[in-house]
């Protein structure tokens, strides 16, 4: 049972470390770059 | 109701905000880009509203990555942080500049209220405004007087948010539109207009009482004096440092001691086994390896909040103009410098306000070279570790003096890098520097510990969980190794010490030694051993170099994670002993003073920091600068490590 916990513990730690990694590396930039103060007019 | 609060840089922002929303507050990012997003909860009676507290801007149309969010979010009814309402403060001592803004606002037809703070400034400086002729220019706006820093007119902005109302139509003049496109030129053409009616009418909204010395003026005589003002801000900073040095030991001791202690005890109270060796040996020290910094952090972002409160920030900014430019700086490159001495994140993200690209690029690749609060964790333990805890000149700590040579050094480097980097980018532009003086305020305390309480919350989340996910891997990779080669070298050890007669205690540390030398990570170590013998590095401290590469901070917590490994569970002493104890084969300590000087020098240089890349790629675009960056930094750091370790040998 204490081995488990170690792997799950080990695993979580490295998938942590992983997504940070894809968030700061490779996760796409959502800017707006469509926006203007016209829409405010159209509306 | 989103309630979005706006207004000029340094009108008191951020003091509304907090007088507004107390300590209900949650700060994030925008969405798409790494510019902070404080949010905050408005509670009226039983009514509830969101606050969010947007970049300070001059005006709508933007000119930096920060006024982008103002402009995007205000404009675009879809964008998800448009807001059902807007505060907008305006700085009563220079109402001119601030109506600008304001007035743009305004016309965007979203329900307003414009707080006019700081009205104490303007009595000082002999200005009185007419709120009620503020007041009939702008009809759909309820105008609040405040004084946010003694939580003056609190009672009537929560009374002016009750009673929003839907807007009429009505707009600052019928001939001034907001510019219905990204165009520049129409953008220039609607901000003179604007300012033309502005001048145009704020003789009818302020009077000068009567004109006399301004009390700024007395003190900027000193501080911004082209001898004493350098001096008053060195001065300054080695007093700041000191004080960080010495107070920051005391709870330091007791973090580090409480920590030492439940894990002794977790490791002693639960049963034997792999889970018991996690807790004790990876997680507890990680966890205590994040709260030991916390005082310093705390401290350092204490005084960083006392002089950006007085306003004296802006002083430096414009002294600093003079000595910056000659290395390729802009004046206002010294927040993004100073900011990196917290952490070169932030501090690369304030380049944004530097309008001149080639001193924008400077600024960020030699932020780094900034010593950062990451730094401190391994400066803090190399120099108890190797350098003597005496007193000079009867009050200065050898210690503290050499923790601000290393900031100065920081310093020095980065200005060497500067020029070097001025002479290589080319670039057609002239850069200049506008800015703008705010009067000296009392700092408030409740605004300064907001301040402490948001970057020490901001460390121990977001530093703090790749600390202990990195503390626990290390764990692992030091407590597995391939199989069968440990169960050889446990048995090569077992014949031995029956041989050459050994006692518990001994057999216990070489199995505990060998399984770390063949342990994942001792095996990682030892493939780097060559190239980082020169420096005056072993192994061990070649796999601190290699995890810290995510994080610096992460440096002491290996070596105690490496050590603790191969503790047998009665020797407790602290990491700073089992230091001091490690021996090279010939016999000779590890730790000398030139192998700790080294080693210190090394991260002064290196760019040990995962994070700091992937912000430099985002602010440049590009892979080049982050890899330039890396690549000078690197060399930089084995060479001054080489030259230190030699002459120190």
């Amino acid at each position: 049972m204490q081995r488990i916990i170690v792997i799950l513990v080990i695993i979580g730690a490295t998938a942590y470390l992983g997504w940070k990694f894809y968030k700061k590396f490779y996760k796409k930039d959502e800017g707006c770059d469509k926006c203007a103060v016209k829409q405010v007019k159209k509306k | 109701m989103k309630i979005a609060l706006l207004g000029n840089p340094n009108t008191g922002k951020s003091t509304v905000f907090n007088m507004l929303t107390g300590m209900r507050q949650h700060v994030g990012n925008f969405p798409g880009v790494t510019v902070d997003k404080k949010t905050g909860i408005i509670e009226i009676g039983e009514e509830k509203h969101e606050l969010v507290d947007f970049p300070g801007t001059y005006s709508l149309y933007p000119r930096s990555k920060d006024e982008e969010i103002v402009y995007t979010s205000l404009c675009d009814p879809a964008n998800s942080e448009y807001p059902d309402a807007v505060i907008v403060i305006v700085d009563a001592s220079n109402l001119e500049r601030n109506l600008l803004f304001f007035s743009q606002v305004y016309d965007l037809q979203i329900p307003i209220i414009l707080v006019l703070n700081m009205t104490d400034l303007a009595h000082k400086q002999n200005k009185k405004v007419d709120v009620k002729a503020l007041q009939d220019i702008f009809p759909e706006a309820s105008v609040v007087e405040s004084i946010a820093r003694i939580k003056s007119g609190k009672n009537q902005l929560f009374y002016a948010i009750s009673s929003l109302k839907e807007r009429k139509g009505h707009i600052f003049h019928k001939d001034i539109t907001v510019a219905s496109s990204l165009d520049i030129k129409e953008q220039e053409q609607d901000t003179e207009k604007r300012f033309l009616h502005i001048k145009s009418i704020i003789g009818n909204l302020e009077s000068v009482i009567e004109k006399t010395d301004r009390p700024a003026n007395k003190w900027d005589k000193i501080l911004v004096h082209p001898v004493f003002g350098y001096l008053i801000f060195a001065a300054i900073l080695l007093i700041i440092f000191q004080f960080i040095y010495v107070f920051a030991t005391i709870p330091m001791d007791l973090i580090d001691g409480f920590f030492a202690s439940f894990s002794q005890w977790m490791a002693q109270s639960l049963p034997e086994g792999v889970l018991t060796d996690l807790l004790s040996q990876g997680i507890i020290p990680g966890i205590g390896g994040i709260a030991i910094f916390i005082p310093q952090i705390a401290l350092l972002f204490f005084f960083i909040a006392i002089l950006e409160e007085t306003g004296y920030l802006s002083r430096v900014v414009f002294i600093m103009d003079k000595l910056l430019r000659p290395f390729g700086l802009n004046g206002k490159s010294v927040v993004p410098l100073l900011s990196s001495v917290a952490c070169a994140i932030p501090g690369i993200m304030s380049a944004r306000t530097i309008s001149d690209w080639k001193e924008r690029l400077i600024t960020i690749l030699v932020a780094p070279l900034m010593s950062c609060s990451a730094r401190i964790p391994v400066y803090t333990v190399l120099i108890a570790l190797v350098i003597p805890n005496k007193t000079v000149f009867g009050f200065m700590n050898v210690q503290g003096l050499v923790l601000f040579g290393l900031y100065a050094l920081g310093l020095v480097s980065a200005l060497g890098v500067a020029f070097l980097m001025k002479l290589f980018i080319k670039t057609k532009d002239k850069g200049f520097l506008m800015l703008e003086m705010p009067s000296y305020k009392m700092p408030r305390v409740q605004n300064i510990l907001m301040v402490v309480l948001e970057k020490v919350k901001l460390f121990v989340w977001d530093a703090g969980k790749i600390i202990l996910s990195i503390s626990i891997i290390l764990w692992a990779l030091a407590s597995f190794g391939p199989s069968g080669r440990i169960d050889e070298v446990l048995v090569a050890i077992e014949t031995e010490a029956i041989t050459e007669n050994w006692t518990d205690s001994e057999k216990n540390q070489e199995i505990a030694s060998a399984k770390l030398e063949n342990s994942y990570i001792g095996i990682l170590g030892k493939s780097i051993e060559p190239v980082i013998e020169p420096l005056g590095y072993d192994w061990k401290i070649g796999i601190s170099l290699i995890t810290s590469f995510a994080a610096r901070e992460v440096f002491v917590g290996s070596m105690a994670t490496i050590y603790a490994v191969g503790d047998d569970g009665e020797d407790n002493k602290p990491l700073l002993e089992k230091m001091r104890s490690q021996t090279r084969a010939d016999g000779s300590p590890v730790f000398t003073l030139a192998t700790g000087v080294s080693l210190m020098i090394f991260y002064v240089f290196a760019m040990q920091c995962m994070a700091t890349l992937a912000v430099v790629k985002r602010e440049t675009k590009t892979w080049k600068w982050p890899l330039i960056q890396l690549g000078y930094m690197g060399v930089l750091a084995y060479l001054a490590a080489f030259i230190t370790y030699n002459l120190l040998s």
